[in-house]
């Protein structure tokens, strides 16, 4: 049973999936933060033969995975910036088990707002103001014995918005197969997917590692930018397709961040439509069109990414 | 106002050299290695020609010449402090400073440098009628142009070439191309202007054709780093990652490293990691560093 010349196990990876985490964060005069997190730990490494040999003596238990999360968040003054807690934690793997080679963390933020009572900032309370998730991804590998590559990307996800104007779609082919009717005014409703990416650092290993190259960069301040990017060119684009927004929000976020290279968009067109009312006597369309039908499916799906281009010097 | 003083190459055998400032005229006027000829007028200028605006004005060109921009800016503004009257430094500054960002400097040194070549124009006051400084030393330069007789008729090629920088900082990249095409009508084999005209094509999307006019350049002068550095931008632009990474290991290898670690070519060397990382390689972008050595590339790169 254990050698089969038929077939061979091409890659593996495992891990610990859906680690919630909260974490609370003291300050003074009783002030808190609150930080949430649901946390992906996978492994790649020499565990092929739990798979060919039904071998566990290198494997390590995805509980204890969830248990180091745990553990590495109580000690850690990362957690606030997901980008450095996630290669935190795959550096960490890589340190403790000789036998791993990569790391992929993956973090989602869930969002938590200060409330705002009688006009003033409470100490401990928040609301969620939002469903959409910042995401975050360490991919940690050796390079050799002593070094390890950590990419890093930022981005965000199931970011819902609907504009009712300022979106047309005309000059597309049209043949046999066309039914869609041109529109200079539709509403234009998408879900935000976006990732962008950092430049890969090396970091000798070890826990005493000079991180100067990852932490000198602002997460946060290339997140929010982003983030309001990706709303005001929504929103105040005149959109002649999901194609064209997309690439100058993608264009903006490489403008404003020196440290991105690379932006990746990927927006679903939730279509919305009017609903024919004409059988009952009622004008329903162009500018009387006030009634419509979201479509969850099928939708559009618009993806690209846009990288940085070197300018040529006189 | 944008670096301070120049800092010199520390290890230069032409400080022994009893001569360099005429070696480095030797050296240019027969088309030899940028980075010689740098490290001779490096020494020119620590030794009799300290005093020399016009030996730090050369430095300045050469050091463009061979993609060192912050030295070039340096060196250039030495120049123009020793001497205002130093004419052909200032559109070198001007360059410098605009491919730097730094454009409102660009288009003051200019006006300067038109003040100096036509003290007797009569140049709007755009201070006074809170004009865009562009838009002013644009307004300048035009009055320059119809000067010679009140007609544009035989037109001054440096007011020709001002005006495409002037133009190429607004990002009228059409007319800018429009002013290095008439000036090299009048100087065909200036291989600055054909790379001024590559650049400027490159930058308003026309890489095939800034490819052509690169190589024009680069026949002229063949050890011209810069358009081999802009040949490997372009080459990135379009997608040949490969062919990039061979003009810019060429020109890196020009730099001749040993000799000079002091001035090193950010641009060059970030292109080139910028490069690896897009053929998905950060294997050898990591090895791409200042000072690396180069045969390490030679096994998979011709250059």
């Amino acid at each position: 049973m254990a050698s089969n010349t038929r077939v061979v196990l091409k890659s593996q990876r495992y891990g610990k999936d859906r680690v919630r985490l909260v974490k609370v964060i003291r300050g003074d005069n009783g002030w808190q933060d609150v930080v949430e997190l649901t946390v992906r730990v996978l492994l790649e490494g020499d565990f092929e033969t739990s798979y060919t040999h039904a071998d566990n003596s290198l494997v390590v238990a995805t509980d204890s995975m969830k248990n180091t999360v745990y553990v590495l968040a109580k000690q850690s003054n990362h957690v606030g910036r997901p980008e450095l807690f996630a290669q935190e934690l795959g550096r960490h793997f890589l340190d403790t088990y000789s036998h791993v080679s990569t790391a992929h963390v993956r973090i989602l933020q869930h969002r938590w707002a200060r409330m705002n009572v009688q006009g003033r900032l409470h100490p401990h309370s928040f609301r969620r103001d939002g469903d959409d998730k910042r995401v975050c991804e360490a991919h940690v590998s050796r390079t050799d014995h002593s070094r390890y590559r950590v990419d890093i990307s930022s981005g965000i996800s199931q970011l819902l918005v609907l504009k009712t104007t300022g979106s047309s779609f005309t000059n597309f082919v049209r043949d046999r197969f066309t039914t869609l009717p041109e529109t200079t005014d539709r509403i234009l409703s998408t879900v935000v997917e976006a990732e962008w990416r950092f430049h890969p650092a090396y970091l000798t290993a070890g826990a005493n590692a000079r991180e100067d190259r990852l932490t000198d960069i602002d997460y946060d301040e290339v997140y929010q930018a982003a983030r309001n990017i990706t709303l005001n060119v929504f929103a105040e684009d005149n959109s002649a397709s999901v194609q064209a927004t997309l690439y100058r929000m993608a264009q903006q976020i490489i403008e404003v961040a020196p440290d991105v290279d690379q932006v990746y968009y990927a927006l679903p067109n939730k279509h919305v439509f009017t609903v024919n009312l004409e059988p009952f006597g009622l004008k329903n369309t162009g500018s009387d069109a006030t009634i419509f039908m979201p479509f969850d499916d099928p939708s559009g799906l618009i993806t690209a990414t846009v990288v940085r281009k070197s300018a040529a010097k006189l | 106002m944008t670096g301070g003083p120049y800092t010199f190459e520390t290890d230069n055998q032409y400080l022994q050299h009893p001569n360099p400032f005429a070696e480095a005229q030797r050296l240019r006027d027969e088309g030899g290695s940028l980075t010689e000829a740098a490290l001779a007028l490096e020494a020119a200028v620590q030794g009799t020609e300290s005093a020399n605006a016009n030996a730090w004005r050369q430095l300045g060109e050469v050091q463009a010449e061979n993609e060192k921009e912050s030295a070039a800016v340096r060196a250039l503004e030495r120049a123009l402090e020793l001497d205002d009257n130093c004419l052909p430094a200032y559109v070198p500054l001007a360059v410098s400073l605009v491919n730097e960002g730094h454009d409102r400097q660009a288009y003051a040194t200019l006006e300067r440098w038109l003040r100096q070549r036509y003290p007797d124009l009569l140049i709007a006051d755009g201070a006074a009628m809170a004009m865009d400084v562009r838009e002013r030393v644009i307004d300048s330069f035009l009055i320059a142009a119809r000067s010679s007789d009140g007609v544009t008729r035989d037109m001054d090629p440096d007011v020709q070439v001002g005006l495409g920088i002037l133009f190429y900082g607004g990002g009228e990249y059409e007319k800018a191309i429009d002013c290095f095409v008439s000036a090299l009508e009048s100087r065909p084999e200036d291989y600055l202007l054909w790379n001024r005209l590559g650049a400027t094509l490159a930058n308003s999307g026309k890489s095939e054709e800034a490819i052509a006019a690169y190589h024009r350049a680069l026949d002229i002068k063949p050890t011209f780093v810069r358009a081999r550095y802009n040949l490997g931008v372009s080459c990135v632009n379009i997608g040949c990652h490969r062919e990039a990474v061979e003009h810019l290991l060429g020109a890196l290898a020009m730099h001749n490293n040993k000799q000079s670690t002091v001035n090193v070519s950010a641009s060059l060397w970030e292109t080139l990691r910028r490069s690896f990382y897009m053929m998905d390689r950060a294997d050898l972008a990591e090895l791409a560093q200042p000072g690396a050595d180069l045969d390490k590339f030679r096994g998979e790169f011709d250059f």
